[in-house]
């Protein structure tokens, strides 16, 4: 039906908004009259009752005493006697629903809102988004890629140490092997007896610390069984934010690669509201982080726990937990890259659904402090549990970040992930976007941040058609104390990612190496916003690296080959890890000592 | 019988959530059956994720709340939704709903009048509700029209000169207390939507007039023509500050024996200031006017507080300052002839005794 419908600035000088309102009611057939700026409130009113209007649509850009303005204006509406025969509607830089809740109006228009929105309003209709605005589907990083090589001279050099690896784990075992494949019988027995003995067996396999858990039900310093109200509480919690949720998408365009951020605050219910806040502010994927003691310690506990220091414990209850509290569309990584509970994490994190994993054996053993045989020969055992699952898993690069230069770092992903495909796995690449001590030293990002992040995509592509996670998280060490400096930092590189086409990136709160404990909710949502605002400015435009981003590009394939060639040459990838031909000590990589001596041989 | 109550509050942390707060303890105290609801609500604190207000009222089982939708999973407080209406509201429909689990309520509820009297009347007739109270801002008082009186929280975070705030409140005193239409004559003006010119000589007819508002000078103007021969001017709605002067600079003295009839207090005090509406008031009467209401709408009470939020320049942050509070309370007192309490100091007791007297 046809509306005739006032438009009046309720404003010294901005009205840009009634103007594409106006030409939209007016396209849909409606009647409208606007009014200029600058009027006042009586006689925006007197305009109302002399033209007989059905609907006022009033818009206020200025924030100063926004509140006290709008509130008097509906209730001279309400005095002058037109409140109930006109619908009036809200819109403005300040303005949210409930804002305009509060000051009585019948809707309320802030940043955002479509011209659409507004004319469903004037015609009583309930506004229905379009679909590219609302969060639907879980996204498959790896779908479109056949991980062909193109560089086959690197394909045929990866094939070899891959068969050297297997060779060299196929007679071998370990604790965390054995710890696996019980965990799986504890989770598929429904018999208690049965259950209590296999983790009578379990914990022989599991350090003294772990070990006093199953037998004398003793608990870690700094860790705690969480309350059943307190679980209780956590189940409520989730409910009452799902119910009262309406995330937000960070994409712009379907050019733009997933955005994961990274939680591990400790405390399981922290670790939720964290979540919960994320996915709030659009991030598609979350990344559980696990207590680095967790990593060096034999054996996982059980039942929901929670610590007082960063990390979050991994135990089946608590994953579990985290899962149940997740949007359906939200994508949930758990590590398991490093650390002597590799296999086990696997297994849990498939057992329980999650969707991706993360395993690297250089970066484990070469700066994660795991011992590279133990680490090797479980990464074996995981990649297999993540097949069995179905979950990609991530190759992260993070040794860069001890000092080793990318083309070593990822001579080594390269290994773990033709590893990954040869035992039915789906890699999925992930460079470092980082201010490494690697161009510290050398000086390539001395310009710009651009050249050599691209030379790294450049030359993953050159090598093999596989999906790219950007990470770890991105604009590592290029952000600072300033929130403002850190997001604008994150959002600069996420569209930089997304200029280079990449799949997915993780990024950190703006505050992530500066908060001295637990990270703040407002500074993760400083990072979305910063990087959904990037991606809204960029679109489909790139961003175009120098001459230098080609060459770097090729010096790090041509350096990748050279120290597969090594590896290769060496006959033991692991003797190739301890004798630094992926990372050396001169680099500042170091092999691990967690597990070392703890291989178990099958014969 | 029962007694509809508004709580307003004259700027923020003047303490309109404490009054509210302590009544409804004290009600509580004294087992008396309560509705709750608010036109638009008080939203200083901000929930990250919802972007809805925290909660801030403790509400115990059985009370009745009038809330939008969007508020039902916003506290602690558990309901069973009695009926969910067809008052729409940015924040979703508003339920009428019965606190089943006591706790924090986020209370959002309708924001015109004539929603307010929906509500009002389903809490009295239906629901058995005794006191309802209606949770304001003074910036948002129209829909208080549909309340039995007003209680109106302020103080030193309103302003800190306490003459100041004694003149204003006063002058708003006296507003809401405006003299009454006699209840035999009501009738004449009930049904009258427009302004309306009554005529000295009761043979001659009522001149309806154009618009229902005294908003603006063409309606002052309206007013003028024929001036001489008019007795009442009743105007239905809206009373502008600005366009009362007007009719005052132009009638003077040409008030004597004229009567101005509005329908409600509520339709002058939204139209300015106070104090200078007063000012007008006082105007028509020195020049020998009268000024009657149709709808008398009693303050109550005052409650007030000494405290305010006080910026240091040096330090760029608020620390809590204090106006002298004997001299706030002994000031407000000598002009005012209701209740005037400190109510962070004193409690509710008082307030709610005024209250329940009223409802007897």
């Amino acid at each position: 039906m046809k509306k005739k419908v006032l438009l009046a600035p309720l404003d010294p000088v901005h009205d840009i908004g009634l103007k594409m309102i106006k030409r939209g009611l007016e396209q849909n057939g409606h009647d409208t009259l606007l009014m200029p700026p600058d009027y006042s409130q009586e006689e925006i009113i007197k305009a109302i009752v002399d033209n007989d209007v059905d609907v006022v649509l009033i818009s206020r850009t200025l924030g100063y005493g926004v509140a006290e303005i709008l509130g008097k204006f509906i209730d001279l509406a309400e005095a002058a006697g037109i409140r109930d025969k006109v619908k009036i509607g809200i819109g403005g830089m300040a303005i949210r629903p409930e804002l305009a809740a509060e000051l009585g109006f019948d809707a309320g228009f802030g940043p955002g809102t479509t011209v659409e929105e507004a004319v469903a309003f004037v015609e009583g209709r309930e506004y229905v988004p379009s679909e590219s605005g609302i969060k639907q589907n879980k996204k498959d990083i790896t779908q479109g890629y056949d991980y062909s090589f193109r560089n086959k001279r690197i394909e045929k050099l990866l094939d070899t140490i891959v068969d050297g690896i297997l060779d060299y784990t196929s007679n071998k075992t370990s604790t965390a092997i054995l710890r696996a494949e019980l965990r799986r019988q504890i989770l598929d027995s429904t018999d208690e007896s049965e259950k209590q003995k296999l983790r009578q067996e379990y914990a022989r396999y599991c350090d003294d610390v772990v070990k006093s858990f199953y037998e004398a039900g003793k608990y870690r310093e700094k860790t705690r069984p969480l309350t059943k109200d307190e679980v209780k509480a956590l189940r409520g919690y989730v409910d009452d934010v799902n119910f009262r949720m309406n995330p937000i998408k960070l994409q712009h365009t379907d050019k733009n690669p997933a955005v994961f951020i990274q939680y591990g605050t400790g405390c399981p219910f922290m670790d939720i509201a964290h979540i919960k806040s994320c996915e709030a502010w659009g991030a598609d994927g979350v990344v559980h982080f696990d207590p680095s003691w967790g990593a060096r310690t034999e054996g996982f506990l059980e039942g929901y726990i929670t610590h007082e220091e960063d990390g979050s414990i991994i135990t089946y209850e608590n994953l579990k937990s985290i899962k149940e509290s997740l949007a359906p569309y939200t994508l949930w990584q758990v590590r398991a890259h490093r650390g002597l509970n590799t296999p086990e994490t696997v297994l849990l994190a498939g057992k329980i659904g999650a969707d991706l994993t993360k395993i690297n054996i250089a970066y484990g053993s070469l700066s994660g402090g795991t011992d590279p045989a133990r680490l090797t020969v479980d990464a074996v055992a995981a990649i297999k549990y993540a097949a069995e699952f179905g979950m990609p898993f991530d190759v992260v690069t993070n040794e860069e970040l001890s000092g080793v230069p990318a083309f070593k770092a990822f001579a080594g992903m390269l290994i773990v992930s033709k590893l990954g495909l040869r035992l039915g796995g789906k890699p999925i690449l992930q460079p470092l976007f980082c201010y490494s001590p690697e161009v510290m030293i050398n000086g390539q990002m001395v310009d710009n941040y651009v050249d050599f992040n691209a030379a790294k995509i450049y030359c993953l592509r050159n090598i093999v058609n596989a999906p790219i996670w950007c990470g770890a998280p991105i604009g590592f060490l290029t952000q600072t104390e300033d929130r403002v400096q850190s997001s604008m930092m994150t959002a600069l590189h996420a569209s930089l990612a997304s200029s280079l086409g990449v799949d997915a990136i993780s990024i950190a709160s703006s505050d992530e190496a500066f908060s001295k404990g637990p990270i703040t909710a407002a500074s993760r949502i400083d990072t979305l916003r910063a990087t959904q605002a990037s991606f809204r400015f960029f679109g489909h435009a790139d961003i175009t690296p120098t001459e230098n981003a080609k060459k770097w590009a090729a010096e790090m394939e041509e350096g990748i080959e050279k120290v597969l060639e090594a590896v290769a040459k060496k006959g033991n990838f692991v003797d190739a890890l301890y004798q630094g031909l992926l990372g050396s000590r001169e680099d500042g990589a170091y092999p691990g000592r967690a597990g070392r001596n703890t291989v178990i041989s099958k014969s | 019988m029962s007694l509809t109550i508004g709580i307003a509050g004259t700027a923020k942390n003047t303490g309109k959530t404490t009054t509210t707060s302590a009544i409804l303890g004290e009600l509580y105290n004294r087992n008396i059956s309560i509705g709750l609801t608010s036109i638009g609500y008080d939203g200083e604190e901000i929930d990250n994720i919802t972007g809805l207000p925290k909660p801030r009222l403790y509400v115990k089982e059985n009370t009745i709340l009038a809330i939008a939708k969007k508020c039902l999973k916003g506290g602690s407080a558990e309901y069973e939704v009695l009926e969910t209406t067809n008052i729409t509201t940015p924040l979703g429909n508003i339920n009428i709903v019965r606190v089943v689990k006591e706790g924090l309520a986020v209370v959002a509820g309708p924001n015109k009048g004539s929603q307010l009297k929906y509500v009002k009347d389903k809490m009295i007739n239906e629901l058995g509700c005794k006191i309802i109270l209606v949770d304001g801002a003074l910036n948002r008082i129209a829909p208080m029209v549909e309340t039995d009186g007003i209680i109106i929280a302020t103080g030193a975070a309103r302003n800190t000169n306490i003459d100041v705030l004694v003149e204003e409140t006063k002058a708003l005193y006296e507003l809401l207390n405006l003299p009454k239409v006699q209840e035999d004559k009501l009738h004449h003006f009930l049904h009258l939507e427009k302004i309306a010119l009554f005529p000295k000589n009761t043979d001659e007819g009522i001149k309806s007039l154009r618009y229902g508002s005294l908003i603006d000078n063409s309606t002052v103007n309206e007013i003028l023509t024929d001036i001489n021969n008019v007795q009442i001017i009743f105007i239905p709605y809206l009373i502008s500050e600005l366009a009362l002067k007007q009719l005052n600079d132009n009638l003077r003295g040409l008030w004597l024996d004229k009567t101005l009839i509005i329908k409600d207090p509520i339709k002058l005090i939204t139209g300015g200031d106070s104090q200078n509406l007063l000012n007008e008031i006082k105007r028509i009467k020195e020049n020998g006017g009268n000024v009657e209401t149709l709808k008398n709408l009693p303050l109550l009470a005052i409650t007030v507080n000494p405290f305010y939020p006080k910026y240091r320049f040096d330090k760029n942050s608020y620390e809590p300052g204090y106006i002298n509070r004997d001299e706030l309370l002994e000031k407000m007192q000598n002009v005012m002839h209701i209740p005037v309490i400190d109510i962070k100091q004193e409690g509710a007791a008082t307030l709610v005794n005024t209250l329940l007297i009223k409802l007897k």
